[in-house]
């Protein structure tokens, strides 16, 4: 339905770089992302960067209050999240994922992590 | 079919950046991670080198070794090659240009302790692993004395 929608303009592909969302996320996974949903505790969603202007980042959210949201990443020793940046204000998301496109593992990938 | 076919149409078309990395200079670099994953890689060689393979006709006995063998050398192996990512982390990231005037063996303390970390792989190399213990130990060191400090070398095991 979310790859439909997608065509009719009701959804953002985006692509995912780093390795902060691993294991859920993996580098060059594509996503798709609602822009009109409400976002609540667990989603993994898209906000605009605090500090850097055009910068988009993937977390999941831990909470959602009066200060905003608590964006964390599921691999929290590769991630720059709220833990740094703090409260990411409401005004700054972008949407919430809702479909995943998962990379096609490749051979290469596994012969070079086991050698 | 259908899937594969959308998955694929998906993964080709253009898509902007979700950025999910350390996209701040977040500055936390300690080498204790590269030190407890080559303490692992030190405990398993130990205990691999230890085991004593059964009877051959002692069918549970040899399962149960073969066993036990697969998950040290697994465990050795993803231990190792955590304590190369951890070291490299270091080496690309935290280590700049300047830390050579004071550290000129610097690049090559670094390569051969990633090299020390395949070995560790390949081999169930009690001198070996020994040694990438001390590399690692060389590394905390010009680490903790490039920020001013001197935090003592201390092992879990």
């Amino acid at each position: 339905m979310d790859l439909l929608l997608f065509f009719f303009g009701h959804r953002r592909l985006l692509k995912v770089q780093g390795d902060s969302m691993l294991p859920h996320l993996k580098p060059e996974d594509r996503i798709l992302i609602n822009q009109r949903s409400r976002p609540k505790r667990g989603d993994v969603v898209v906000a605009w960067h605090p500090h850097k202007p055009g910068v988009r980042l993937i977390k999941r959210l831990h909470c959602l209050d009066a200060n905003g949201m608590q964006l964390l990443g599921d691999n929290p020793s590769d991630s720059t999240d709220s833990r740094q940046l703090g409260a990411i204000p409401n005004a700054l998301l972008i949407g919430v994922a809702v479909s995943y496109i998962r990379k096609i593992p490749t051979k290469s990938y596994a012969t070079r992590s086991h050698r | 079919m259908l899937r594969s076919a959308l998955t694929t149409l998906f993964r080709a078309l253009p898509a902007p950046v979700a950025e999910a990395h350390c996209d701040g200079p977040c500055g936390v670099y300690d080498p204790a991670s590269a030190r407890v994953a080559a303490e692992a890689v030190l405990s398993m060689t130990k205990k691999l080198k230890a085991m004593e393979a059964p009877a051959a006709d002692d069918a549970a006995a040899l399962a149960a070794y073969n066993n036990t063998f697969g998950r040290y050398v697994a465990i050795k192996e993803e231990e190792a090659q955590k304590t190369k990512k951890e070291l490299l982390i270091l080496w690309t990231d935290y280590f700049k240009a300047e830390h050579l005037a004071t550290f000129p063996d610097l690049h090559d303390t670094l390569w051969k302790a990633a090299k020390l970390c395949s070995a560790c792989k390949v081999n169930i190399d009690q001198a070996k692993a020994e040694e990438l213990m001390a590399a690692v130990e060389k590394i905390h060191g010009m680490f903790w004395q490039s920020k001013g400090r001197s935090d003592a070398w201390v092992t879990a095991s």
